[in-house]
């Protein structure tokens, strides 16, 4: 019998509502479950999905639990980390490996937009942390751009303060440099407050 | 299963940030777990200069706050936190990052 997780943090709804008496359900049962709904439960953090998350690692149960309340757990307000003993396969609800779901939902190799990345052999540690997102880079489109001069004017029209340049970054790989310097330019608008 | 203790102790990040657009949410401040790095943070807010009891919940990685419309139901709001979280969650991570790996 499998065992599996669910952390709830301070004021979230399994923190409020006691899941042993109620049972667990997911937020909004009526959405029609596809694979881009789970894309988006897993990639977006969407709760308001078809989907309930759980997990067979105790520390990550536990880290939701404390680090995703909407406030920090006290000894009086605790976080609690659920412990989902499951039966079978007929309690009345169905058992989801999203990464089977999305891998089978993949294009094969002759489609013309495929799945697979075009970056360096080390673009995957960009994709498992945040922190190391200059590997998703563009083999050698970083460089280019470093150099070309529309970059460096483009640059300089960020000082206008005109925030959708970004999107207009972001949708060409040939601007990817200037992408980021966008997104320089957009971020210290915010934090002026203009 | 008996409560834990779990020595939990947690470090303030200032932000003092505001959207562009809606200037009526300020992001105040950021509170991330001290004892080790991880991947969370809560953001205390304001609206129209008060500040709310419940916090943002933001996701590092993905960079987006969990759930802002439990918070406040307005569009504005809703546009606004989403538009600053990844701005927000670099900073934050990036902050949490280095004084974990220089000055603790």
């Amino acid at each position: 019998m499998p065992i599996y997780y669910r952390g709830a943090g301070t004021g979230t709804y399994w923190n409020l509502n006691d899941a042993t008496a109620l049972g667990f359900q997911p937020r909004d049962p009526g959405i029609t479950p596809s694979t881009t709904r789970i894309i988006q439960h897993v990639a977006q953090g969407l709760t308001l999905s078809p989907y309930i998350s759980l997990t067979r690692s105790h520390p990550v149960a536990l880290h939701y639990a404390l680090e995703t309340g909407t406030n920090q757990p006290t000894v009086h307000a605790p976080a609690y980390v659920y412990e989902i003993e499951i039966n079978g396969p007929s309690s009345g609800f169905t058992l989801i490996d999203p990464l089977k779901e999305i891998a089978a939902a993949a294009v094969g190799p002759f489609d013309p937009v495929g799945y697979q990345h075009d970056g360096y052999p080390t673009v995957l540690l960009g994709v498992v942390s945040s922190l190391m997102d200059l590997f998703l880079a563009p083999a050698y489109t970083a460089i280019d751009c470093r150099w070309n001069r529309s970059a460096l004017r483009h640059r300089k029209s960020l000082h206008l303060g005109s925030c959708s340049i970004v999107e207009r970054c972001r949708n060409s790989c040939r601007w990817q440099y200037s992408a980021k310097l966008c997104y320089t330019a957009h971020r210290s608008l915010l934090e002026v407050g203009v | 299963m008996p409560a834990t203790d779990t020595r939990r102790t947690t470090r303030i990040i200032p932000l003092d940030l505001s959207s562009v657009d809606y200037p009526a949410v300020r992001f105040l401040r950021a509170e991330v777990n001290a004892g080790h790095y991880a991947p969370f943070a809560l953001i205390r807010y304001s609206v129209r200069g008060i500040e709310k009891s419940k916090a943002l919940r933001l996701d590092l990685d993905k960079r987006v706050f969990i759930d802002p419309s439990d918070l406040e139901a307005s569009e504005e709001f809703i546009e606004a936190t989403s538009r600053a979280a990844p701005i927000i969650a670099e900073r934050v991570s990036r902050e949490a990052w280095r004084w974990f790996s220089t000055e603790r």
